[in-house]
């Protein structure tokens, strides 16, 4: 019985196991192949049909990609041609007849502070606030409740046409357009996926341990900081890695609301689909563009993935 | 507490720190970032949304400089003398959010519908005053811009109100774009009589002469030896006649971007219109003239083996919009669909037309650099004209001049003139030349933002940007911009000097010498079914009349429909079309 | 007086206090999400909403658009237009198979894998996520030219097949391709929230039945699925609701060419990008997409609400 099931068992992982590492392969090919791609001539695609092997870096060849290779040339258009970026990056809208006029300002640094106050406020607001509403819809089970449920599965199941002429005006109207604030509030909704996800949990989440606290005397706001918000952290960060991931590659919403604001991912976006761009839209530059977005996300990820991804001791009452 | 527990807080509160300090930095840089640009407050500044691609702002840049010095002292507003101009360069430029956004002028690339709707709602500042009642004299010239603007496209500047709202800004024509050095060396140009090498066409049934000399070449459209369209088709037989020869050449005819086959239109629409005529093209808007329409389908092959037939034709003289229709069901759209079918059947599209990854840029790439380096010969380009500008944007006649060691970045391109006749009537000489219609494919004006007259104060800047576009419509800016661009602004009437076509480079010579001789459609209707719905009978490559659907899928162009669906020609023509019941359905409005 | 009523009216208020604490704290909870809903959909989306029964028309010899109410016109227009693409259910329903049922069920098994901690857990468990990390641009950048140039170049070079086709430009393999690349790339959520909840689930009930001699499929469909069900269910009823609006990547990978592939969704996004006011042609006008998406929505909404109840009620459990 014992080796029927040491066998059952191993037949089961190592199918997996097999599954799991072609997967892998295939990503890790797949990033290979792009990393490879970006310290390409275009032309050494078009004329050399170079479409697998190392770039042509014989100098003897009319077209060769020794530029690409050994100056990274690809990648050096995002900073050659970044003025373009800036120059783009301006709006002037009507705020109660007077025209207002913002600028970028501060170069490629304040490009790495707008991503970041973009990505981790963001998904700091578009974390917590679906959290704490599907937490209060959960454990304080009513009418409202119902509704917010309803009202979030509608947004969700309802595409939207022709509404962002109103969006701008509205943000315009307010004086909050291309500014933080009018992004973050547009953040701060507790609709969308992971508002279900949070509700999941929290409905099976036992009563036991805030009633154990109420009887302590504790407040309900008590209960939410020093028992709910612990018990759901590990769903907290995994959501706002998430999110923050999500805010990171977006590049439409920021064009679209905050366009003196330039984020990495619109810096990206720009520079690989603007014909005033050397090389724009063409595939290595493309390729090394979207490397560039890339690699810092995924060396932060790793570094930070046991931290966001880890197992989170839990005290107080065993499930 | 264990020492999980400590790293969670500790964990936590680096989060909560990072929050906290990041919420502080946000408003910083909110406050620092965004700001009001610093207001040169002796001066008017326009403001100014141009649209990025096609031809870029150097022209704008240009002008604005020459302007401002031209009105330096002109004092626009208590203590604001001159102006300056704040250009912003955006491929996204629509007028879609005009009332609340601060930008004065625009110079926009957008459909019709998009405009007039814009017009319709209130967005766009009336401009009659500075087209039909102000003069020039300010900057030299006697004349009004109505008295420069083509006498038959006024109405289309104007709002259902009949006033001005709009000035016509850049045109492009459409059709395809050939390799000159090529045809001379391969011989692909017609020879006039039995001059030339003889090529057996099988499609045709005919022997036709081939050659590269000049002298041989016979007169083209026009009639007259030492034009541009020498040894060019006249028939839609001579052209069929040409392709082959040059398929068999092994020098494939045509390249079209496989990620926008709709490009393929821009042939469509210029090969339709030169069959067509220009009444016969224009009635499409105008719903007057008359036309050759279809009634049916033949048994006769249009070429030997291809189970293409021709169409039956009945002549018609349109009474106005009800008849607006059997323009639309025209003979000469349904040959251009046929010649289509039959360069998809005997494969004169560069094999990449089907792959979703071979762009534009791909496209021209290849076309420029044909045979070049092992690459394969190809003859022609088929997109907008335009293409030629943003291939130099793009640096591509570098990458040639590199490629080919000719130390040159000019390449010898030029206009693929276009047949004008569907039957045989060759054109031989002068007493029987045709007109080769052309059209303008794309639309493109200029606008100024109707929400500044909401707000008084704004009386100066409304005068400036009034008066940028009255300088910009004088003869000399007119030459300069076509010097700067190489490209003609639509429906002004005015002269291109040789000293300005002395500069552009040789395709953009024949495009400029193609528009001084023969008339242009432009996509007007002065009626009220075009008004109503002009979606209908607007063609471009996004058009409904290039967009066959089948099975409620949506082709971007009969070529596609081709080779996705095995769908013919005069399928997609008969679902492009409209029966008399249909149109009177879905689009007539009574004027 | 008399203590007794004394005593027994204390708990009472006791209660009520405690009932008007909690209401108070849920309102306070619940008053942003509220106000965001309102301001940012409501208001905002008001417009596109009553569009649906309006009818635009041009006016002569004046400005301005006659507006009528439509009625049910829109809608009538919109069946025809639905009618006429019926194929477009069988990509929808082709895509949440694929992408829920098979990719769901795969994350269900990968994620078991890196919850027991199989050799190479923790690797697969990054290369999983890193189509999320890297953003599904690059990945559809990548894709695209591994599916089409260099599978072209791999067959006519190596396998000598004669004028190969690129796997998503085949009439016969493009539709496959599409699915694939959607499930390819759509395991990083999933499977984060699913080994998330399956390492909440209580050691002691895995050792109980391990004693009992179950192997790892059979511990794997009577315990750690029951245990995750409310997850998984949150998930099936999420990837539900985007029946109608998922694009499948179509415009991502092939622009506005993709009408032989379309989902509902992506038709919706494409045409409203080019509508008007007014129909134009091929393009219906924004009051039809309107009523487009209203209809989705009436349909979409109550079958989403069935659905979650009936997982909830009929769904594995762990006795």
């Amino acid at each position: 019985m014992r080796k029927e099931r040491s066998m059952v068992n191993k037949i089961f992982i190592i199918s997996l196991c097999v599954l799991l590492s072609v997967y892998s392969i295939s990503i890790i090919y797949t990033l290979f192949w792009g990393l490879l791609s970006s310290f390409k001539n275009y032309y050494d695609f078009m004329i050399h049909h170079n479409w697998l092997g190392f770039p042509t870096i014989d100098a003897s060849e009319v077209v060769n990609s020794r530029a690409e290779f050994f100056h990274f040339e690809n990648y050096r258009v995002m900073v050659r041609d970044y003025y373009l970026v800036e120059a783009n990056c301006q709006t002037t809208f009507l705020v109660d007849g007077e025209p207002i006029t913002h600028i970028a300002v501060g170069g490629f640094p304040m490009v790495l502070v707008n991503t970041f106050l973009y990505t981790v406020v963001g998904a700091f607001l578009h974390t917590i606030v679906p959290a704490l509403t599907a937490y209060a819809v959960a454990k304080y089970s009513n009418v409202v409740g119902k509704i917010l449920t309803g009202a979030a599965l509608f947004a969700m199941t309802t595409p939207i046409v022709g509404s962002q002429a109103s969006m701008l005006t509205m943000l315009r109207n307010m004086g909050i357009y291309d500014t933080f604030l009018g992004y973050l509030l547009q953040k701060a909704s507790f609709g969308g996926m992971y508002y279900f996800v949070f509700l999941a949990f929290y409905e099976t989440l036992p009563d036991s341990f805030s009633e154990a606290a109420e009887i302590d005397g504790a407040s309900q706001f008590s209960v939410l900081i020093r028992i709910i918000i612990p018990l759901s952290i590990k769903t907290l960060s995994t959501v706002f890695l998430i999110q923050f991931i999500a805010s990171w590659n977006d590049y439409q919403t920021a064009y679209m609301y905050m366009p003196s604001h330039p984020t990495l991912a619109y810096v990206v976006w720009f520079l690989t689909n603007n014909n005033q761009v050397s090389g724009g839209g063409d595939m290595p530059v493309r390729i090394a563009a979207s490397m560039t977005l890339a690699v810092p996300i995924l060396i932060a990820f790793i570094f930070l993935k046991n931290k966001l991804m880890g197992n989170v001791t839990m005290g107080g009452l065993k499930q | 507490m264990n020492r999980g527990n400590k790293k969670n807080k500790a964990f936590l509160k680096g989060m909560a720190a990072t929050l906290a300090l990041t919420s502080i930095m946000g408003s910083a840089a909110g406050c620092t970032v965004t700001q009001k640009q610093a207001d040169n407050s002796d001066k008017i500044v326009i403001k100014v949304e141009n649209f990025g691609g096609g031809i870029g702002k150097k022209w704008l840049e240009e002008a604005g400089e020459r302007f401002k010095d031209v009105v330096k002292d002109k004092e626009y507003a208590p203590g604001k003398k001159g102006v300056s101009f704040d250009i912003v360069n955006a491929i996204g430029v629509t007028c879609s959010d005009m009332k609340t956004s601060g930008t004065h002028l625009y110079f926009l690339q957008d459909s019709y519908n998009k405009c007039y709707t814009q017009i319709q709602q209130g967005s766009v500042l009336d401009i009659s005053d500075i087209v039909r009642e102000e003069t020039l004299e300010e900057f030299g010239e006697s004349g009004k811009i109505e008295d420069k603007l083509n006498a038959n496209y006024r109405f289309a500047m104007k709002g259902n109100d009949g006033k001005y709202y709009m000035l016509p800004h850049y045109e492009t024509q459409s059709g395809a774009s050939y390799d000159v050095d090529l045809f001379e060396n391969e011989e692909f140009y017609l020879a006039e009589g039995t001059n030339g090498t003889p090529f057996n066409c099988t499609l045709t049934g005919q022997t036709v002469y081939f050659t590269g000399d000049a002298d041989e070449k016979t007169v083209g459209n026009d009639g007259v030896k030492g034009t541009d369209d020498d040894g060019m088709p006249t028939t839609l037989n001579e052209l069929v006649a040409m392709c082959d020869h040059m398929m068999d050449e092994g020098v494939v005819p045509f390249s079209v971007a496989g990620s926008h086959i709709d490009y393929t239109n821009y042939f469509i629409e210029g090969l339709w219109t030169a069959l067509a005529g220009y009444e016969q093209r224009n009635a499409v808007v105008a719903h007057t003239g008359t036309v050759q329409y279809v009634t049916g389908l033949s048994d006769t092959e249009l070429w030997a083996g291809s189970e293409i037939y021709a169409p039956i034709t009945e002549e018609a003289t349109l009474t106005g919009s009800i008849d607006g229709y059997k323009a639309i069901n025209q003979a000469a759209r349904y040959y251009a669909f046929a010649f289509v079918e039959l360069a998809y059947q005997q494969d004169w599209f560069y094999e990449r037309y089907d792959e979703s990854n071979y762009t534009h840029k791909d496209a021209m790439r290849a076309f420029i650099l044909n045979g070049l380096q092992g690459l394969d010969k190809i003859g022609a380009h088929l997109e907008g004209s335009y293409w030629y500008n943003e291939a130099e944007t793009y640096n591509l006649f570098n990458d040639y001049k590199m490629i080919s060691g000719t130390g040159t970045t000019v390449k010898n391109i030029a206009h693929w003139h276009m047949p004008t006749s569907y039957g045989n009537d060759v054109v031989t000489g002068e007493e029987n030349r045709r007109e080769e219609a052309i059209i303008n494919g794309c639309t493109s004006t200029a606008m100024i933002n109707g929400n500044l007259d909401d707000t008084s104060g704004n009386e100066g800047i409304i005068r400036a940007c009034k008066d940028f576009l009255k300088f910009l419509s004088t003869e000399q800016e007119l030459k300069n911009f076509t010097a700067c661009t190489g490209v003609s602004k639509a429906l002004y009437d005015y002269n291109i000097d040789e000293s300005v076509l002395a500069d552009l480079d040789p395709y953009q010579q024949t495009i400029m010498r193609l528009r001084a001789n023969n008339r242009a459609v432009n996509q007007y209707g002065d009626n009220a079914t075009y008004r109503a719905k002009a979606g209908y009978m607007t063609y471009g490559i996004a058009a409904s009349g290039f967009h066959p659907v089948f099975d409620g899928v949506e082709y971007m162009s009969p070529l596609e429909a081709y080779y996705k669906k095995g769908k013919n020609a005069w399928e997609c023509f008969d679902t492009t079309g409209f029966s008399q019941t249909k149109w009177e359905r879905e689009v007539y409005k009574a004027d | 007086m008399d203590l007794t009523a004394e005593n027994n009216r204390q708990p009472k208020r006791r209660m009520n206090y405690r009932k008007r604490n909690r209401n108070l704290f849920f309102a306070a909870l619940v008053a942003w999400p509220i106000l965001q809903f309102c301001i940012c959909y409501v208001y905002v989306n008001f417009n596109s909403f009553v569009l649906a029964f309006k009818e635009y028309k041009t006016v002569d010899g004046a400005l301005g658009f006659e507006i009528t109410f439509a009625g049910f016109e829109n809608f009538r227009q919109a069946i025809d237009i639905i009618s006429e693409r019926t194929y477009m259910f069988g990509h929808s329903l082709k895509l949440f198979f694929w992408t829920t049922i098979v990719g769901l069920t795969l994350a269900l098994l990968f994620s078991y894998y890196i919850y027991k901690k199989y050799p190479m857990g923790g690797l697969f468990r990054v290369i999983l996520f890193m189509p999320k990390i890297l953003s599904g641009v690059v990945f559809s950048l990548l894709f695209k030219y591994l599916a089409n140039d260099v599978y072209v170049y791999v067959a006519e070079t190596f396998f000598h097949v004669e004028e190969a086709m690129g796997l998503m430009d085949n009439p016969d393999t493009k539709l496959g391709t599409v699915l694939f690349f959607s499930v390819w790339i759509g395991f990083g959520v999933n499977v984060l929230m699913f080994s998330n909840g399956m390492s909440g689930i209580d050691e002691s009930i895995v050792e109980s039945a391990q004693l009992d001699g179950v192997n790892a499929i059979q511990e794997f469909i009577h315990i750690t699925v029951p245990m995750i069900w409310p997850t998984f269910v949150s998930f099936l009823v999420i990837n539900f609701t985007g029946l109608f609006t998922d694009q499948m990547h179509l415009h991502t990978l092939y622009g506005n060419n993709g009408f032989d592939l379309a989902t509902f969704g992506y038709y919706l996004y494409v045409k409203s990008a080019a509508g008007e006011l007014v129909a134009t042609g091929k393009n219906p006008s924004f009051s039809v997409l309107s009523a487009m998406g209203l209809m989705m929505t009436a349909v979409m909404l109550p079958l989403t609400l069935g659905l979650r109840k009936a997982l909830r009620k009929f769904g594995p459990s762990v006795d």
